[in-house]
């Protein structure tokens, strides 16, 4: 599985959605993307990437898109 | 770096006091707009907590502390200090612990003082009695830690607060385990989780009662605001990252650990922060469905109601960390003897 392949993979799980909507995937824009799912997100993402994202960076994962420019100071290109 | 170790402290009893007024989670107790009480109850693990809007912090401190020193037997005039840790003092001045130590009957020559500090209370408590024992004459200490009833609660608790008072004995001793302890803050979060108004920077006034939208919630400015996503990356983060810091600093090894408490955060968060340190479920006890989260009382409310008729007997290793309102954390690792007493709970009415 490419890493593109493992990070979609982790937002259709986390909020349920399909592939067509995750460009467009941001926090609120779907009912389950609120507080308590970016936790769970940053707990998928850390556990599918091998990584540890600090506090601030957490809070900086706000869309699918943001969420790859993130991941990226931790050494995972998608 | 905030590392300490103390090699002479036994914790000799933990002792806990609840109101006797159970709060059940439901359509009338969680109000919200954007989530329904089921849905509270699940992200949260809160079912029920124990609630008063008389009883003050001091109030379920004192029967919980007059149970375990008649638990421990010992005599109040050895107790030569006692720290009141809480966010939720009787009054602005003078200082709890001064009143405390007249209730419970303490000598005249009792080191007494409050600590204000929320989540991570119990743990920095616990440091400020460790140092006390270990650098002159005191010899027997209790630690008093809890939030109860709030300032200016106007309507009703937030559901996911409890009230409980909690006391903790600790004595010196020539031989036993080394207590350590690691400690952080980081203040530029300190509106993460905020009471604003009531204090001396703003202070009271008419707009202080007003309600306005916090977060999908209705509250005043004399409430507790807490900005959920701040508070969960600060917690995930943190936590994990402190607990490894502090076995790296003492050579220490999770596996020899029998139990992990932490503070009751909420149950989302904490079991994120068990699944990144892979503890098994066994190891990590919840006070937080019955008592919700209950400020600096989390951490020895958990080992009373948790764990007393589990572990009382026999040695115990633990990990206890406390984390939240400042932003602030501490975490601790130490054994607890097989003659430590865990007093029954106190319910306070």
């Amino acid at each position: 599985m490419t890493n593109e392949e493992k990070y979609n993979q982790v937002f259709i799980t986390c909020f349920k959605v399909d592939a067509a909507e995750l460009s467009s995937l941001a926090y609120g824009s779907v009912p389950a993307w609120n507080s308590v799912g970016q936790m769970v997100l940053v707990e998928e993402l850390e556990k599918a990437f091998d990584i540890e994202v600090e506090m601030e960076d957490i809070l900086d994962i706000r869309s699918y898109a943001q969420g790859k420019v993130v991941l990226k100071k931790y050494g995972v290109k998608i | 770096m905030a590392f300490l170790h103390f090699n002479h402290i036994r914790i000799a009893g933990f002792g806990a006091g609840v109101p006797k007024n159970v709060v059940e989670n439901d359509e009338g107790a969680v109000s919200s707009d954007v989530y329904s009480a089921s849905d509270f109850v699940k992200t949260t693990g809160v079912r029920r907590r124990r609630v008063d809007f008389e009883l003050t912090t001091s109030d379920l401190c004192l029967p919980a502390a007059e149970r375990l020193i008649a638990d421990l037997g010992w005599d109040k005039k050895e107790i030569d200090a006692l720290i009141f840790v809480s966010q939720t003092a009787d009054y602005f001045l003078p200082a709890t612990a001064c009143i405390l130590q007249d209730k419970l009957g303490l000598g005249r020559e009792c080191y007494a003082a409050d600590v204000s500090l929320g989540c991570s209370g119990w743990v920095y408590g616990l440091s400020y009695v460790a140092s006390l024992i270990e650098s002159g004459t005191i010899r027997k200490a209790i630690l008093l830690a809890g939030d109860a009833k709030r300032h200016y609660q106007v309507r009703h608790f937030d559901p996911l607060f409890g009230c409980a008072g909690t006391v903790t004995a600790v004595e010196f001793a020539q031989e036993t385990e080394r207590l350590c302890f690691h400690f952080g803050t980081d203040g530029s979060g300190f509106d993460a989780i905020i009471i604003p108004d009531g204090g001396a920077r703003n202070q009271v006034s008419v707009d202080s009662f007003r309600e306005e939208e916090f977060e999908g919630k209705m509250v005043s400015r004399l409430q507790t605001r807490m900005k959920g996503m701040d508070v969960f990356a600060f917690g995930i983060s943190t936590v994990p990252k402190s607990i490894k810091k502090l076995t790296t600093q003492y050579n220490l090894t999770l596996e020899d650990y029998d139990y992990f408490i932490f503070h009751q955060a909420n149950m989302k968060m904490n079991e994120v922060i068990r699944n990144k340190l892979k503890l098994p479920e066994e190891k990590v006890p919840y006070s937080m469905p019955d008592f919700g989260n209950t400020s600096s009382a989390s951490i020895p409310l958990t080992i009373v109601t948790e764990l007393r008729e589990v572990i009382s007997g026999q040695k115990t290793n633990i990990i206890t960390c406390g984390f939240g309102v400042g932003l602030s954390w501490g975490t601790a690792a130490m054994t607890l003897d097989a003659d430590c007493v865990i007093s029954e709970l106190t319910e306070v009415q």
